[in-house]
């Protein structure tokens, strides 16, 4: 045999056979290393994969492997799952239902981690925790307060009003602002302040627009895609519909529950023709006209590759991409933010606006939850409480440069355009009360966006929808709400034996706690009956 | 060679070259941007130019050398048990005759016409049941489970085909089933043996439902669900990620290059009768 037959031969056979040898070599390296049996492994899965993130994460997991192994001479491993936001929700839930999900889960992306009636059976409620210090707070001026309390938001966005207690530990908090290219910026208008007023946004959208005209260059005023027009959407609704939600909030919460919208509307108070309705889809719709051609079919990234390669003047998005968004641009161009302007003084719309949504209530972001089946609850819970005090989680925010949750962390240069504002308008006005008329808001919402229905075409179709399935849909919930409601009493009474039992210890703590369910309840069965005696009444 | 057949060849070449640019555009594009930073791909992401940033492809090979290893582990498992499963029922079928064959044969084809995405489900629960979530021998296991039907359809056919005396003479010299399998069938059916094998192979590797629903950790994930999360980070670093996809093609490339006598065999095998 001639070496070149040889080769031919026996070449593809050696590759292939080397290819499989690597192959077990890895998987059982991987599997010595991952299962060693000495080492308790817990897994943490999410979907940041922001620029960063993971790194950021790391160092934290590295530092309390290195702690845990000191205090306690064991050795601990937290390994991270990072997932893609297209395929986080089937993973969770499969894993969840298959109990081979990870120990801490970032909720979201699915209604098995959403869904009151689900949360509970798939997670661990972290009730019992919170209320005592964190330790590893000891030797800080956070030393001895409840850990609830060291998070700036006091854990009120952890808490699920349904289910009475709290579900997910943060690690940030998040507000949203217009990103803007400031080089550009100048260059087109000549200025160097940010947009001061509604009016003056859009005029600079104008003045972008004429300029690329002009130069004929490839340039929009906004980088556009449905997340971003979700964007406008969700900080131009509200603003519009203040006096709706005063004249329809039965419970004075001030929000607008799906039973008191539809209340509402039997009453006369508001229709979908209401003209601050159709002024606050207009303001939106108008917004968009600025995007590029063709937004619809573009992607969240495709809208940061374009204002990346200064295609557009300016993208709106979340402070959890300004980090991934000035890695990005590096030294290209400098990078500004400003706020969204109230639309106060456009000459149609204007005079249904209110003040733009306030963001004291700004609620945690990064929500980790407790996986029920999870055999190392309390290493996941000091894992996130070791993440959770003051340095760690300064040193975790500002390497990302995400807001920090924890209490007294100071704000960095970069993030302080972020910082929430409190003053603005707060409420909610939630109308979809049945699955047709959710999809078909949202179906309809991008022709509307995008300028292929008007508003009053798009509130015709709401109508009908609604006028057709909103006593079905009303009937609906107000079960769901019983059911919760029955939950809630199996919830107060097994505390109540805890209670009454003889070994019961923090016997304080369990009255509170019992306490603070009835007090709910009692709120909860007031809307019960409100809105039970309402459907009792319009369906005599 | 006159004008109207050159102008013939001129033709067939310039379809050929058409079809093979569209074949090669992609493949080139992913190379190019792999050696690229962010800043020289928002320049021009097509042509390539210096400074080449080799250092994408020591990044591309950590993140994807695990997702590889496990695809290989794993395929290589699935095809010797779809393999050895198949071959011994195929040649049940072949070669005798029981109570119910036809009946077993048919409810087999029938298979063959459903859907893999209806049995979701109950795989699911199957597995979760037999504790093999999360595990690439599970995993390898359902590729074998999953890929027989085919193979005995195929492969009953074939060794059917095989001269009836070869086996009453290795009976006579006393073979028993199995060693007339592989003294017999195996030497005989060598090509659509190893087509079924890279048939086998591609569709495992290739499969994404399955290891995204059934495996969890990352360290066991398998490619295709691993590139799709590498892909699925929000602000790109494109020669990264170009150069992670394209070390994961390599394996697949070296594949073909080295079993494509074999496959091309295996296809045509039986296409010409006597």
């Amino acid at each position: 045999m001639t070496l070149k037959k040889f080769f031919q031969v026996y070449s593809g056979v050696a590759i292939l056979a080397g290819a499989a040898l690597f192959a077990v070599v890895r998987v059982a390296y991987n599997q010595i290393t991952f299962e060693a049996p000495d080492v308790t492994t817990i897994r943490i899965c999410h979907w940041q994969l922001e620029s960063g993130f993971r790194e950021a994460l790391q160092d934290l997991i590295d530092a309390y492997e290195k702690e845990y192994l000191e205090r306690h001479g064991e050795k601990v491993r937290v390994l991270q799952l990072p997932v893609s936001e297209r395929g986080y929700g089937q993973f969770v839930n499969t894993g969840l239902v298959g109990g081979i999900a990870p120990d801490i889960i970032e909720r979201g992306f699915s209604r098995v981690v959403n869904d009151p009636s689900y949360l509970t059976r798939y997670f661990l409620p972290f009730g019992p925790y919170i209320e005592s210090p964190n330790p590893y707070n000891v030797g800080t001026p956070l030393e001895g307060i409840p850990w609830r309390q060291t998070f700036s938001d006091g854990l009120i966005s952890a808490y699920d009003r349904e289910l009475l207690d709290y579900y997910m530990i943060p690690f940030s908090m998040f507000t949203e602002r217009i990103y803007y290219n400031k080089d550009l910026y100048r260059e087109a208008t000549g200025r160097d302040d940010s947009p001061t007023s509604f009016l003056d946004f859009i005029n600079v959208c104008n003045t972008i627009r004429d300029y690329a005209a002009r130069q004929q260059r490839s340039l929009v005023p906004l980088a556009g895609s449905k997340y971003q027009a979700g964007v406008f959407q969700r900080k131009y609704t509200n603003t519009f519909l203040t006096d709706i939600i005063r004249l329809s909030d039965a419970n004075l919460d001030g929000k607008c529950s799906l039973f008191e919208s539809y209340q509402a509307y039997r009453n006369g108070v508001w229709s979908f023709e209401s003209p601050a309705l159709l002024a606050s889809w207009q303001c939106t719709t108008d917004i968009a006209a600025n995007f590029q051609q063709g937004w619809m079919a573009a992607l969240r990234d495709d809208a940061v590759f374009m204002f990346v390669q200064g295609r557009a003047l300016m993208f709106a998005s979340g402070s959890w991409d300004a980090s991934s968004l000035l890695a990005q641009v590096g030294d290209a161009f400098e990078v500004g933010v400003f706020n969204f302007p109230a639309p106060s003084d456009h000459p149609e719309y204007g005079k249904f606006a209110r003040a733009m949504p306030s963001e004291a209530a700004t609620g945690g972001g990064i929500p980790w939850g407790l996986n029920r089946a999870t055999k190392h609850a309390d290493l996941c819970i000091d894992f996130l409480r070791f993440c959770t005090t003051r340095d760690h989680n300064a040193q975790f925010t500002s390497h990302i440069n995400w807001l920090p949750i924890v209490q007294g962390v100071t704000l960095s240069e970069t993030l302080k355009p972020f910082k929430p504002r409190i003053e603005g308008i707060a409420g909610h006005f939630d109308y979809e009360i049945s699955s047709e008329l959710r999809l078909r808001a949202e179906g309809g919402r991008w022709q509307l966006f995008s300028g292929r229905m008007t508003p009053l075409d798009y509130a015709a179709s709401l109508a009908e929808i609604y006028d057709r399935t909103a006593m079905e849909g009303f009937r609906t919930e107000l079960e769901k709400n019983r059911r919760n409601m029955r939950n809630m009493d199996r919830i107060v009474a097994g505390r109540l034996l805890a209670l009454a039992a003889p070994e019961a210890s923090d016997i304080a703590a369990v009255e509170r706690s019992v306490m603070q369910l009835l007090y709910a309840n009692q709120a909860k069965t007031h809307d019960l009956a409100m809105d039970t005696h309402f459907l009792q009444t319009v369906t005599q | 060679m006159n004008r109207t057949q050159r102008s013939h060849e001129l033709a067939k070449h310039a379809l050929i070259g058409f079809v093979l640019f569209f074949a090669f555009f992609p493949l080139y594009v992913m190379l190019v941007i792999s050696l690229k930073d962010n800043t020289q791909f928002l320049k021009s992401p097509f042509l390539p130019f210096a400074p080449f940033h080799w250092e994408n492809w020591t990044y591309g090979w950590g993140v994807v050398n695990n997702y590889i290893a496990n695809s290989i582990l794993v395929s290589t498992l699935a095809v010797i048990g779809t393999l050895v499963g198949a071959l011994m029922s195929a040649y049940v079928f072949a070669r005798y005759t029981f109570p119910g064959k036809a009946l077993l044969w048919y409810l087999l084809l029938g298979l063959l016409f459903m859907p893999g995405i209806m049995n979701l489900v109950p795989l699911f629960v199957l597995m979760k049941n037999l504790s093999l979530l999360n595990s690439l021998l599970g995993l390898a296991l359902l590729y074998a489970v999953g890929g027989q039907v085919f193979c005995v359809f195929v492969l009953r056919n074939f060794i059917e085909e095989i001269p009836q005396d070869l086996f009453e003479a290795a009976q006579v010299d006393g073979a028993g089933p199995i060693q007339q399998i592989f003294t017999v069938v195996v030497p005989m059916s060598g090509s659509i043996l190893a087509t079924l094998a890279i048939l086998q192979f591609l569709g495992s590797w290739n499969n994404f439902i399955q290891p995204l629903i059934f495996i969890s950790d990352d360290y066991k994930q398998l490619i295709p669900v691993g590139l799709m999360r590498l892909d699925g980070e929000y602000v790109k670093q494109w020669g990264e990620m170009m150069a992670g996809f394209t070390i994961a093609a390599i394996p697949l490339v070296l594949i073909f290059l080295f079993t494509m006598r074999l496959f091309v065999k295996g296809l045509t095998a039986g296409a010409i009768k006597g």
